[in-house]
């Protein structure tokens, strides 16, 4: 159940509401509004202990949440959630465009990407320096020299850096590089992972499995939110079914309905999602218009020459191509890039 | 000099006055529009105080000073509506001491919506239906207007001017007293008059109405009823004063709040109203007092209402002198903060006279 504090309510007031939930033997988990701070009790059979906080004076309302995930769900928080990332804000007006290569291959390419995404309007620099990949014998990743990289261009460009984690142990060092931690969607439900990506001070950009359902994504959500750390984006990336013409089907009914079921942003991968170079600039339009809060694009200088994922990542002129038809897109949907 | 010299003189006079007024009048509108852009309203009780008080500091006569505040006002309110009428709801219907104290606040160039009850008050204003609220909080003989009081618990609406009233009751009707079989009037107005009708209309039938106009309203429909309310109300329905002042006691007040949507500023002469809760304990609401002892903040008023959510559990609403922003309430405030569950400020206000 979610209870709303009266506003006027004193820190001393909220503290002896988060006393009692806690001497009830739930977790609690405190939102601060502008006008209301919202305490989330989660815990099975957590409704039952309602009527103790509804004989507070403090104490506004209470409202049971009827989905099995909720901290992720909008019956938690109406409003949508914003992340800030150094001056980068998720969630807000501006869809926020996060590109760069697929995998960080040496310093020189890194740079020259994160330069020219940047001038095109990108705000946000991906890069794997650990690579799940389909086969064992293909590029696996720099590892650590690629995170080095990925620090260093971030500093010389101001671009904040999300890159993917793929095992708990990875974390820690992840996070001393990298602004956000991407769980890719192999990973979607490799719930030690979630469970040590809750426990991370760093914003988790949680990506869609590509045989789950917009619930189970949902559900892993909570798992990092209910561990504490309530900075997750989603990220719709395709699913499998039974069209082979393209590597997965985008999913984009996902994004409109996530809106819908959850307050947390979303964001969409057209180029894993369609595994073609041919298709992510009208996916990405597709994206923005469904109300995508950003765009994750495989940006390579020379893409015929990449070590991963080439046939999927567009080059230079296409991107600047692509920014330019999203910025007219955002605006007739009452957005901006 | 002749009658005509200074005529003259007079007529001089009075065309700067024209002049000036105008010259204000611009710059009024131009303050309205800067608070326009600030999406705030730009009634400001706080700054008419000071504006009156600074011009009587400036009287050498022979103009009394009591005269002079009067035109002051009367300029004010003209002033006030020079952009657009204001729109103020009141506790209706038209006539009531509510009424009255709305006029002696707003003037006569306001736009007066008269409200059933208190409750659709903060209803309209929480709606944005009107610019301000008028409503009775307590009567210098009865005590609180409990209804307001609760009102406060959940509205965000702020405090920001006070109206003192003398209320003078009159036993209203259309024959003599010696016929009445009825009284109407509000609970309050009965309350204050109590020991008047024991003595003179003990074997009437009391009834209870939403308001002392209502009540006028009602005894103008039949021959042999009658009803307490106010000489403003005998006039308005067709009745003529059978007593006057019934009151019980002869310094009867009522206090009147203004609600609107923003704290008021300060006039160097103010009272704030807060609401708090604490946690039952021995000594937790003299802990509560204690830092307005400390900050030499004087307290008015303190009321307890029940929170209505768990019984025997008490809110607190306590008036003092000065305003907000003052240091010292500054530091009262937060350290009260630290003690108690919740603390809202309703408004700082000028105080009333």
């Amino acid at each position: 159940m979610v209870i709303t504090i009266k506003p006027g309510t004193t820190e001393k007031g909220i503290q002896h509401v988060i006393d009692k939930i806690k001497e009830l033997g739930f977790t609690p988990h405190i939102s601060r509004g502008e006008e209301r701070t919202i305490i989330g009790v989660v815990g099975e059979n957590a409704i039952r202990a309602r009527h103790t906080f509804e004989a507070m004076f403090i104490v506004e309302s209470i409202t049971p949440i009827s989905k099995p995930y909720k901290l992720a769900s909008r019956d938690f928080r109406k409003k949508d959630s914003l992340l800030k990332i150094k001056d980068v804000v998720i969630g807000g007006k501006k869809v926020v465009v996060m590109a760069g290569p697929c995998s960080v291959e040496n310093k020189d390419m890194l740079l020259e990407t994160a330069k020219m995404v940047k001038q095109a309007g990108a705000c946000i620099l991906r890069g794997g320096a650990f690579k799940p990949r389909t086969s064992p014998y293909s590029f696996q990743g720099l590892g650590e020299e690629g995170l080095k990289y990925l620090a260093e261009v971030s500093r010389i460009t101001g671009l904040p850096v999300v890159t993917e984690a793929m095992d708990p142990r990875q974390l820690e060092i992840i996070c001393s590089y990298a602004d956000i931690i991407q769980i890719g969607a192999r990973n979607m439900q490799n719930f030690d992972l979630l469970k040590e990506a809750g426990k991370q001070k760093k914003p988790i950009l949680l990506k869609r499995g590509m045989a789950s359902t917009v619930k189970e994504l949902l559900m892993s959500a909570e798992y990092i939110l209910s561990s504490g750390n309530y900075d997750v984006i989603l990220c719709e990336r395709g699913i499998r079914t039974f069209e082979d013409s393209t590597r997965f089907t985008l999913d984009i009914t996902s994004v409109a309905l996530i809106e819908i079921l959850s307050h947390l942003p979303v964001v969409v991968d057209p180029s894993h999602g369609t595994g073609s170079r041919e298709l992510v600039v009208s996916l990405s339009r597709a994206a923005v218009a469904a109300g995508a809060d950003g765009l994750l694009l495989e940006v390579h200088p020379r893409p015929e020459e990449a070590l991963s994922d080439g046939f999927q990542s567009v080059s230079f002129p296409i991107f600047q191509q692509l920014m330019e038809q999203i910025k007219k897109v955002a605006q007739a949907v009452g957005r901006e890039v | 000099m002749s009658i005509e010299k200074f005529r003259e003189e007079i007529d001089e006079i009075d065309s700067r006055f024209v002049e000036l007024l105008n010259k204000r009048a611009e710059k009024v509108l131009q303050i309205c529009k800067i608070k326009q852009q600030e999406g705030k309203s730009y009634y400001s009780p706080g700054r008419e105080k000071i504006v009156t008080e600074r011009l009587i500091a400036l009287n050498k006569g022979p103009l009394p000073d009591e005269q002079l505040k009067e035109i002051i006002k009367t300029i004010l309110h003209s002033f006030l509506a020079l952009q657009r009428k204001l729109k103020i709801v009141y506790f209706g219907p038209p006539a009531t001491f509510t009424h009255l104290a709305a006029i002696k606040n707003f003037g006569p160039n306001a736009e007066y919506i008269p409200a059933k009850n208190i409750s659709e008050i903060f209803g309209l204003m929480e709606k944005g239906k009107a610019d301000y609220g008028v409503v009775p909080v307590e009567n210098s003989t009865e005590g609180v207007v409990s209804h307001t009081l609760d009102m406060f618990l959940d509205s965000d609406l702020k405090i920001c001017a006070e109206v003192i009233l003398e209320v003078a009751h009159h036993l209203l009707g259309r024959g003599k007293l010696a016929n009445i079989r009825k009284v109407y009037s509000h609970p309050q107005a009965i309350a204050q008059c109590r020991r008047w009708l024991e003595e003179h209309l003990a074997s009437a039938v009391i009834c209870e109405t939403e308001s002392t106009a209502k009540a006028a309203q009602l005894a103008s429909q039949e021959d042999t009823s009658g009803a307490i309310a106010s000489e403003v109300a005998a006039s308005l329905y067709g009745l003529t004063i059978i007593e006057d002042h019934i009151e019980d006691s002869s310094h009867n007040y009522t206090r009147f709040l203004i609600i609107g949507r923003e704290y008021a500023e300060r006039s160097g002469e103010d009272k704030t109203s807060i609401l708090f809760s604490i946690k039952d304990r021995v000594g937790a609401l003299h802990g509560m007092l204690v830092p307005f002892r400390k900050h030499s903040i004087n307290l008015t008023k303190i009321e307890s209402r029940p929170t209505k959510k768990k019984a025997w559990e008490y809110v607190f609403f306590v008036d003092f002198m000065g305003h907000k922003d003052d240091e010292d309430v500054k530091k009262a405030l937060s350290e009260l903060e630290k003690e108690c569950f919740f603390l809202k400020i309703l408004g700082s206000y000028p105080k009333g006279d």
